[in-house]
């Protein structure tokens, strides 16, 4: 049984996500999980899980599938473990697997918007029911938030979600989304535009 | 969170407030749509793909051995054939030609008329 294992052997989450987020190292985990403890790449997912959450749900809005979508980002990090040399640092591949992942939900979602839903209805973006009874104000700008997030076109919004959400560098970006730095501030300039100019009075009055 | 250091962007109160605004929405998202116990599912998913490529693993390796003996059987009566064959020709074929069944051919048979046969059938 390796150290970690025996540090922390089958916690519960929430004491797992307390002894994940102090210590020890995401390169040791990597190393610990290359080797087979299921403990050890367990903290990295607890570790990682809100991010990846975050970020998946920036790209796809707040829906059912981002659940899917950041359980499978996990599965294809795993099954590729082996391949991980560390030449960028975990949270940046597995922010490189969510991006991916995420517009290929985005092509499939437009897809099937292209084939089931009438070209009168452009936007394939339906939010979840929620409770709004709560905060009725803050409902409202959050899903004017959400629709002008989604009304972004894939990249861009990925540029978005790197740059604005993630903070990110523009190289940093341009690594993860495989793209030249010009071509990130291209895309974040004019998406930038694009939601300044849907949320421009909100803008100004939280400003 | 990162720190947003942003060039020009964040310059102004607008941008700031934009910046916020995305965060806050893409915490609220997540919040909504994950339901809880990501990493048991997770290690869940895994222990189950881990299951079905060790299933896999073991099937080959049963269907495997007996294949391979049968397919070792079977080379072994064709090479068996193949040289009881051979006793017949005239040349003495050499082994490769003996392994594999083939007639071995001189120059003097290769441009003999005899081996045609359609040729040697006349028309």
């Amino acid at each position: 049984m390796s150290s970690l294992a025996i540090v922390a052997p089958h916690c519960t989450t929430s004491r797992l996500q307390r002894y994940a987020l102090k210590s020890p190292t995401d390169e040791l985990l990597v190393t610990r999980a290359k080797e087979g403890d299921r403990n050890a790449f367990r903290m990295l997912v607890v570790r990682h899980q809100q991010g990846i959450a975050r970020t998946v749900a920036s790209m796809l809005g707040p829906v059912v599938e981002v659940d899917d979508v950041v359980q499978e980002v996990f599965i294809r990090f795993y099954q590729t473990l082996a391949r991980f040399r560390g030449d960028a640092a975990c949270r940046t591949y597995l922010k490189r697997i969510a991006i991916n992942l995420s517009l290929d939900t985005l092509r499939r979602r437009k897809r099937l918007a292209s084939r089931f839903v009438s070209r009168d209805n452009e936007s394939m973006y339906v939010p979840e029911a929620r409770d709004e009874s709560a905060d009725p104000e803050g409902f409202d700008r959050r899903r004017l938030l959400e629709q002008a997030l989604a009304s972004l076109r894939p990249h861009h919004r990925a540029v978005v979600v790197l740059r604005l959400i993630d903070g990110y560098s523009t190289k940093e970006a341009a690594e993860i989304l495989g793209v030249p730095s010009g071509t990130v501030l291209s895309r974040l300039s004019r998406a930038v535009q694009h939601l300044r100019s849907i949320l421009g009075p909100i803008l100004e009055y939280e400003a | 969170m990162k720190q947003v250091t942003m060039h020009r962007l964040e310059a102004t109160p607008q941008d700031a407030a934009l910046c916020s605004l995305l965060r806050e929405s893409a915490e609220a998202s997540a919040e909504h749509a994950m339901q809880p116990f990501v990493a048991d599912r997770v290690m869940r998913r895994i222990a189950q793909l881990t299951r079905s490529e060790e299933v896999f693993q073991a099937a080959l390796w049963r269907f495997f051995r007996p294949v391979a003996l049968a397919g070792f059987i079977l080379v072994l009566a064709f090479v068996g054939y193949n040289s009881t064959i051979s006793r017949t020709y005239e040349v003495p074929p050499t082994t490769t030609e003996l392994v594999l069944g083939l007639q071995p051919v001189t120059l003097t048979t290769a441009y003999s008329a005899d081996f045609y046969p359609i040729l040697a059938a006349g028309p």
